[in-house]
């Protein structure tokens, strides 16, 4: 399988960087006549958090779209990484992604792995080889991929446990501080968010 | 009470409609989005006073 991972991202990062660029054209023409600047600017901001939550997952769907999902997967990348079976390993690494691939000396992928950091603590993987790929004499059971990656992304919560140690720390910083902190929590009730407190304001 | 910022950020990946309602109680709340921490901030003395 000739699959090209740089170009995948780069190809997955630029349709997020247009729709960027774009909606910052459109709030520096509203800044401009006057109009919807606040909203836009609300927009924008959004897109720049997400800019790369959204590339991570969008490469991740992608990747499991051509590989099927092998255990084998760890045994390619393990045979690129000590050069064996003339397979080589490329890494490309982005902020909140990696993808690692044994590639074979006609430049096809055999094996791909996939870690996406998708937010503070959590971690998507996924592990997968070309079907059809036969590591020495042991051939591949390849399976269907599976095309809703979304669904099938594994990961863990780390939110839970930070927010315990928040609240252990908050106890010694006042009950005002503690009583503001947990208004903000409130708000935000069954979604998954850390909120926290800081002394140093150089944001 | 004491200087500072609150900060909100995800601790999981979201759907659309988590996403949405994330931003919106962000900015309901007054919140800005600090880009180069990559989560949303608020001094502590607006919070007390809003």
């Amino acid at each position: 399988m000739d699959f090209d991972l740089r170009g995948l991202l780069r190809r997955v990062a630029e349709e997020v960087e247009a729709e960027i660029k774009q909606v910052e054209k459109e709030l520096a023409t509203a800044r401009r006549r006057g109009g919807r600047a606040r909203e836009l600017a609300a927009v924008r901001d959004i897109l720049y958090e997400d800019k790369w939550f959204r590339i991570a997952t969008a490469v991740y769907a992608r990747l499991k779209r051509q590989f099927a999902e092998d255990a084998k997967a760890g045994e390619l990348l393990g045979a690129a990484r000590s050069r064996l079976f003339g397979l080589r390993l490329e890494v490309v690494e982005v902020p909140m992604l990696k993808i690692e691939a044994a590639v074979d000396q006609d430049g096809r992928v055999a094996a791909v792995r996939c870690r996406a950091a998708l937010d503070l603590g959590v971690e998507a993987v996924f592990e997968g080889v070309a079907p059809g790929y036969r590591l020495k004499k042991t051939a591949q059971t390849s399976k269907t991929a599976d095309a809703d990656a979304a669904e099938d992304v594994k990961h863990r919560d780390g939110g839970r446990e930070e927010a315990d140690v928040e609240r252990r720390g908050a106890a010694g910083r006042g009950d005002e501080v503690e009583r503001l902190l947990e208004e903000v929590r409130r708000e935000f009730s069954g979604l998954p968010v850390y909120v926290g407190w800081r002394t140093d304001t150089s944001t | 009470m004491e200087d500072g910022y609150v900060y909100v950020k995800r601790t999981a990946p979201m759907d659309k409609r988590q996403f949405r309602e994330y931003t919106e109680v962000c900015r309901r709340l007054g919140f800005r989005f600090d880009r180069r921490g990559e989560r949303w901030v608020k001094p502590l003395e607006e919070l007390k006073t809003a």
